[in-house]
């Protein structure tokens, strides 16, 4: 059968279908996550539920999306798909490339945010936010001024043994709503649809995206209020570790999982050493531009790049 | 299982008052109810709800996918409340594309459907969407009428088909499959301890009479129209100068033209009649 492989969140993928929004590997990388098609053996006796879709134990989680498919991600490493007769390939990458490979990332010990992201000079800077917070309207703004790109919607968080946070690049294309993309003076024309149902377009990253982890610098939580301001404000103490736990993808699966635990104490470390700034804007106009000129300004104010830092502390 | 209360009214019908005062009864503790933290109770349309508790977005589902998924997303609720909790519903009541109801019996404890006069509703909801009289006049007769309308963009709920007014009255009031309590706006006006007393034995709670007072005074409108002054609140739409705008049960009277007022009437002068209105 042939397989595909990708790099994503810091991993290489062996997959059953192509997936053009991940970026190759390299030639003859070994593969750290195995995902095939196949009959999914029955669940353990012990797995609960957690909401209508998704059955959890520890070390296995299962999503079933009716007319569609059933994912079994086990070990970390693992995801068996089995798929329906009539499933098309695109909801297929769509399960496995957002809910399957949070549900992995967690089982690794990843912490896999719902947020955006960019390299900036001084590491990397997420967009965190729920649905329609703007996170890839912003993100798109960013690559139009020349930053790389780092991810969109998932971003895998992963800490080194000194506690170092890192943020590894994920997929390589953007998905706007067909409003955004004309903000941004991009015609929809030609694009194709995330779903053929939706007004939500694939848009080509033409920057590209970034080669290598980045040193997690800030995070900006987005939001909207009925106020005609833009306003940034740091988060601090129990502030920041809500702010985390809130915008981790699949949080209901984690505690089922068994992992809050390590879950919590990784919220705590990548909170610690992190610039994490509430943004809100005005929920009638996004005022783009002002947007990321004020989170632009921010980083630049707020942090230091990792060079000047070490050479301040002198390691 | 039993523990959803379905607070259903059409928009700008009392609601978010009804909500407050829920809200109010539940903390006798605090002096002033806080507009901005009405914690006993949810909204059907949540979009963050839906994906949390669904593990896939909305906002990669087509609007027939995400009605299907709706009843799920309440029974995981219900399974996880320890009291009855509210949950505020703008949708006319229907069936999903499987079939079943949108809000399903087995989890409901009690459905509170609350009426206001269409042609109180008009100009409250005018200035709540920033839209001019006429047009929501226009807008209530329109049985496409859709809260968060799928378009070109995401928009914060999910959608709502809502129906005209006469449809979403009918909608609640002639299906079989939720025992509804019919309560109207104009009642909570006049005798307000004998309607919220009646909303909280109908969502099983205990009635205590001084606790209800104290929550009524609480949530006089003078005193949530200040709070918004003061502080603002968060769920006034951009485009409405102000949420809490006038609470009576008839300012029609003097907001409406003779040609808007005939104009409800001969849209919904059916219904106006079942309820009393006319």
């Amino acid at each position: 059968m042939t397989c595909f492989d990708y790099a994503a969140y810091g991993l290489i993928w062996r997959m059953p279908l192509a997936c053009p929004k991940l970026r190759a590997a390299l030639a003859g990388s070994a593969a750290d996550v195995t995902v095939q098609y196949g009959e999914l053996p029955p669940p353990p006796a012990h797995a609960v539920a957690a909401g209508p879709l998704r059955q959890v134990s520890s070390g296995e989680a299962r999503f079933g999306l009716p007319g569609v498919a059933r994912l079994l991600v086990r070990g970390g490493n693992e995801i068996l798909i089995e798929r329906q007769t009539d499933a098309d390939d695109e909801m297929i990458r769509l399960l496995l490339v957002g809910t399957g490979a949070a549900l992995l990332l967690h089982q690794r010990g990843r912490l896999p945010l719902h947020a955006s992201a960019i390299v900036t000079p001084v590491g990397a800077a997420l967009f965190m936010g729920h649905s329609g917070a703007g996170k890839s309207t912003l993100l798109n703004e960013f690559l139009r001024r020349g930053y790389p790109m780092l991810a969109e919607d998932l971003a895998a968080v992963r800490l080194e043994a000194d506690g170092a946070a890192w943020v590894e690049p994920g997929v390589q294309i953007t998905k706007l709503w067909a409003d955004s993309a004309a903000q941004r003076g991009q015609s929809a024309v030609g694009l194709p649809r995330v779903r053929p149902e939706l007004e939500k377009f694939v848009v080509p990253v033409t920057n590209g995206l970034a080669d290598a982890p980045a040193r997690l610098a800030a995070i900006y939580v987005l939001a909207s209020h009925n106020q005609p301001t833009i306003t940034l404000e740091e988060r601090r103490d129990a502030r920041k570790f809500n702010a985390l736990l809130d915008h981790t993808w699949q949080k209901l699966v984690v505690k089922r999982m068994g992992l809050h635990a390590a879950h919590f104490q990784r919220a705590i470390v990548v909170a610690n050493q992190s610039r994490i700034v509430r943004v809100q804007r005005p929920d009638d106009g996004f005022r783009l531009k002002e947007l990321a000129d004020a989170v632009e300004a921010d980083f630049t104010a707020n942090l230091q790049s990792p060079i000047s830092k070490k050479l301040e502390t002198g390691d | 299982m039993q523990r959803l209360v379905w607070l259903a009214s059409f928009p700008k019908s009392g609601n978010t008052w009804v909500r407050l005062f829920l809200t109010a009864y539940s903390h006798p503790e605090q002096e002033e109810v806080d507009i901005n933290a009405a914690d006993v109770s949810l909204h059907a349309g949540n979009r963050e709800l839906f994906d949390r508790v669904i593990g896939l977005e909305a906002s990669d589902l087509t609007p027939a996918e995400i009605e299907r998924f709706r009843p799920d997303v309440y029974r995981q609720l219900a399974a996880e409340a320890e009291d009855p909790l509210f949950i505020t519903v703008h949708d006319r009541w229907r069936r999903t594309p499987t079939g079943g109801s949108l809000f399903p019996p087995e989890i409901t404890a009690a459905t509170i459907y609350i009426v206001r006069d269409p042609r109180a509703v008009a100009p409250s909801y005018a200035n709540h969407y920033g839209i001019s009289i006429d047009e929501a006049i226009v807008q209530m007769a329109t049985p496409a009428n859709t809260i968060a309308k799928p378009l070109n963009r995401l928009r914060s709920q999910l959608p709502q088909p809502m129906g005209s007014w006469s449809g979403h009255v009918v909608s609640w009031l002639d299906q079989t499959e939720l025992p509804v309590h019919l309560v109207r706006y104009e009642n909570l006006h006049a005798e307000p301890e004998a309607h919220f007393a009646e909303i909280l034995r109908r969502a099983g709670l205990p009635v205590d009479t001084e606790r209800l007072a104290a929550a009524l005074v609480r949530t006089r409108f003078e005193r949530l129209q200040a709070q918004e002054d003061a502080v603002g609140f968060k769920e006034r739409p951009s485009s409405a100068e102000r949420f809490f705008r006038k609470g009576q049960a008839d300012s029609w009277r003097e907001e409406l033209t003779p040609t808007q007022i005939a104009r409800i009437e001969s849209d919904h002068g059916a219904v106006m009649a079942r309820l009393g209105y006319l």
